[in-house]
């Protein structure tokens, strides 16, 4: 298991501009899609999907 | 663990539907007593639109644009909304019923004949109302814009030219498709006399279109992979392929640089960037029942998508940092 930079102190994320996601790349890169690596994308999915399944209609134009 | 995320999409939709309800029942009822002037085949080509065959549109499936277009220039008479409602209703499943058969996806039973002949009534009808509203003979003129806007970006699309264009102009071909939004900006703002507010009102729905495209192709992009489309988020996935040629993706590695590399967060990031420029002109631009504190305003739905899509992005980029903390250990 490669060692990774610890994270900001909550709250800080932003402030910082320091996003983790070359270091997620580089532990798929590693460890290929392992368990929970495979329910974070899941509940990223859902977290897009349930954005949009709450407004009403279509509101695109294709 | 983060706190399983918390749902605030439901809460929002359920103000969302009390905030619109009475005006969405209306339009409903407008809706259906319409079905019943058309001939009994375009009556039933027009139930394919509804949930299992019983159509046209149930009432919690309608969206408020032409409400908040009519606060956007001050007009608050509620038969004129009305009016603007159903008109873009049908200017809509006349737009619909074209992408359908554009893409080969008509509705089972509804032959190529029909589709057209239905679809002619609904912009005839819903053009008809729209230039009434308006009562000013440059509505043509913006009508005819629209349309070949809509041209010009069907075209740049379908030449694939789409992927070379800078921002700003890619920008355009994605907004240049709702045609429909347009129109009923120019029918009410020339009917409310506020013309120096319609360019304005245009560049907010634009922004809202980009806004909602966003999403739309966020649980589409499997289809338009699929098919080779390369759709507005597609697009935008590019700088996470390393370079990989668009004709090779395959869905798993466009799954993970959306899901997992930070495309859901940029496009987030996306999404606040439009809904806070079509705030900013609302603010600056629309009348004071668009800005007014009431549940329906659009000053209050523009503040809380906002609210809402920046909650969202923040808890994509926390959650991401919990796992690496969680696989470190």
């Amino acid at each position: 298991m490669p060692v990774l930079t610890p994270p900001p102190a909550p709250g800080q994320e932003q402030e910082a501009e320091e996003l983790p996601f070359e270091q997620i790349r580089e532990h798929v890169r590693r460890n290929g899609e392992i368990e929970s690596v495979q329910i974070l994308k899941q509940e990223t999915r859902s977290h897009l999907s349930r954005i949009k399944a709450s407004w009403p209609g279509d509101w695109s134009y294709d | 663990m983060l706190s399983p995320d918390p749902d605030p999409f439901s809460v929002l939709s359920e103000e969302y539907q009390s905030a619109f309800w009475p005006y969405f029942q209306v339009a409903y009822e407008r809706m259906q007593a319409y079905a019943e002037t058309l001939s009994p085949a375009l009556r039933d080509a027009l139930k394919t639109f509804g949930p299992r065959g019983t159509g046209p549109l149930p009432p919690r499936n309608l969206k408020p644009h032409s409400i908040w277009v009519a606060q956007f220039f001050g007009i608050t008479d509620e038969e004129v909304i009305a009016r603007a409602f159903l008109a873009s209703l049908q200017m809509e499943l006349h737009c619909c019923l074209q992408d359908r058969r554009i893409d080969g996806e008509l509705r089972r039973g509804l032959s190529l004949a029909m589709s057209d002949a239905l679809s002619n009534v609904l912009l005839t009808d819903s053009l008809r109302e729209f230039e009434n509203l308006a009562g000013h003979e440059d509505f043509h003129r913006y009508v005819r814009q629209a349309f070949c806007d809509l041209g010009e970006a069907y075209a740049a699309e379908q030449s694939g030219a789409l992927a070379n264009l800078s921002p700003e102009k890619m920008f355009k071909a994605v907004v240049d498709r709702a045609a429909p939004f347009h129109i009923l900006v120019a029918s009410l703002g020339l009917r409310s006399g506020r013309v120096s507010g319609i360019a304005p009102c245009s560049s907010m729905t634009c922004h809202l279109v980009m806004w909602f495209q966003i999403l739309d192709d966020a649980t589409d992009w499997e289809v338009d992979l699929s098919r080779g489309r390369r759709s507005y988020l597609l697009h935008r996935m590019q700088q996470f392929m390393e370079g990989q040629p668009f004709g090779e993706w395959k869905p798993t590695d466009v799954a993970n640089a959306l899901y997992l590399f930070g495309g859901a967060e940029t496009l987030l990031g996306e999404c606040v960037d439009q809904l806070g420029a079509a705030l900013a002109i609302a603010r600056k631009h629309a009348a004071p029942p668009a800005q007014a504190d009431t549940p329906e305003s659009l000053v209050h739905w523009l503040e809380r998508f906002l609210e809402i899509h920046a909650g969202a992005r923040r808890w994509s980029i926390a959650r991401k940092w919990e796992f690496l903390k969680s696989v470190a250990v």
